[in-house]
């Protein structure tokens, strides 16, 4: 009887949250959803090696592809740690001769000896972690899905306000900035690529997988970056 | 044998249909998960597209809504994005939302549902706006049945424990 009350009463307790949204509405025609839909097929068709190696895959072939058929990389290089300037397939960094601000702009994310290399030319440690998330972690976070789930070991996450710029989205690359005179005496720049499955990617679907980049600032140089459990 | 066109024009009303019904619901289920109107439109709009693209295969999902939930949700989301996304959880309304004066939302609710760990917050939007019973919230959490009884308890006891006073003062509905 108790238990009935109670599951009585968290019925309208959610009932009332759910009321809370009551006016929240999609205003977005069907029309346009299917448009947008036809694009995303036709995409799809085009590129149908997308769908099963997931977009870091496609990512890494033209970031191979691209140096070739263009030449090589664009550099402009100083090697006083004051400013870098490089241009290539997969990142760009460029130093603000007047701020010495660095902007990274990260277009591909394959191979990061190279942009690892740039950055210590400019005076910078960077670490970087390539974490592939199994689809239990991923399914297992509907909202969150893992923010950050690899946790740096060895070091403590400073913060980084100050140092690491709001990172911005442009033109479909992650733009981060970096105030590298401001980075703490030892610190590291942490990258970590993150690769994970989204929920209901099928083999021929093209939610296969999907990739971001998460920045920190760290005390020194890490031991490693350990995956959450998914619970 | 049947005409092509016809099936096409079948599949698009079939999914015309789908969206209306589904597309409040879906964007509520994201919008509590994520905390940010404009930021939960945008993603509920390009997973109904992705459905419409992927449609002859979403249409036999077994919890459409659910997947379209999940694809919004795991669409790619910039790292500032989301980021921004926490912080407005953390800290308030969406700025965007408050400059277009959308903060229709009850605010002891919002505040509520703010203080949920992001996993029970899920288990909420999933019951409260696609009305999904334990089994399948737990297949679309990759949990088990049992954990999502736990979290939904645990959810509904913290809920009340904010809003019992105002409801107290005023009943529920």
């Amino acid at each position: 009887m108790i238990d009935q009350e109670n599951a009585g009463a968290d019925e309208e307790m959610l009932a009332l949250v759910g009321d809370a949204f009551y006016g929240v509405h999609l205003e977005q025609d069907a029309a346009d959803v299917m448009a947008r839909g036809r694009t995303l097929r036709r995409r799809k068709r085009a590129m149908p090696a997308l769908g099963a190696l997931g977009i870091l895959t496609l990512s890494a072939s033209v970031a191979l592809a691209l140096p070739a058929s263009s030449g090589g990389n664009a550099k402009s290089l100083a090697y006083n740690g004051a400013v870098v300037n490089v241009d290539n397939a997969a990142f760009s960094v460029h130093t603000d001769a007047k701020t010495g601000q660095i902007t990274m702009t990260f277009r591909q994310f394959y191979d990061e000896s190279e942009l690892k290399q740039v950055l210590a030319e400019a005076g910078i440690n960077a670490v970087f972690q390539d974490t592939s998330v199994p689809s239990p972690v991923i399914t297992s976070a509907l909202s969150g899905f893992p923010v950050n789930p690899c946790t740096w070991t060895g070091v403590q996450r400073l913060d980084s306000s100050g140092v690491l710029g709001e990172p911005r989205e442009v033109n479909g690359t992650i733009v981060i900035t970096l105030n590298p005179a401001k980075m703490p005496r030892g610190s590291v720049l942490g990258f970590e690529y993150l690769t994970y499955r989204t929920a209901f990617g099928g083999r021929d679907g093209n939610y296969g997988s999907t990739d971001v980049v998460v920045p920190a600032l760290l005390s020194g140089e890490p031991t490693g970056c350990v995956l959450k459990s998914p619970n | 044998m049947r005409n092509r066109g016809v099936d096409h024009e079948e599949s698009e009303e079939d999914f015309a249909e789908f969206y209306r019904n589904a597309r409040d619901g879906c964007l509520r289920a994201v919008y509590a998960s994520v905390g940010d109107r404009s930021l939960a439109e945008d993603l509920t709009a390009e997973a109904f597209a992705r459905a419409y693209a992927s449609w002859k295969k979403v249409s036999r999902h077994p919890a459409p809504r659910a997947w379209v939930v999940r694809t919004a949700l795991n669409t790619h989301v910039s790292w500032w994005r989301r980021r921004r996304r926490e912080v407005a959880w953390e800290e308030g309304h969406d700025p965007a939302d408050v400059a277009l004066g959308r903060l229709e939302l009850d605010e002891q609710v919002l505040s509520a549902l703010r203080a949920l760990p992001a996993r029970q917050r899920e288990v909420v939007a999933l019951r409260i706006f696609l009305d999904l019973d334990t089994e399948t919230t737990a297949r679309s959490l990759g949990i088990a049945p049992g954990t999502v009884k736990a979290h939904l308890s645990r959810a509904t006891a913290a809920l009340r424990g904010r809003l019992a006073p105002s409801t107290e003062k005023e009943p529920i509905r």
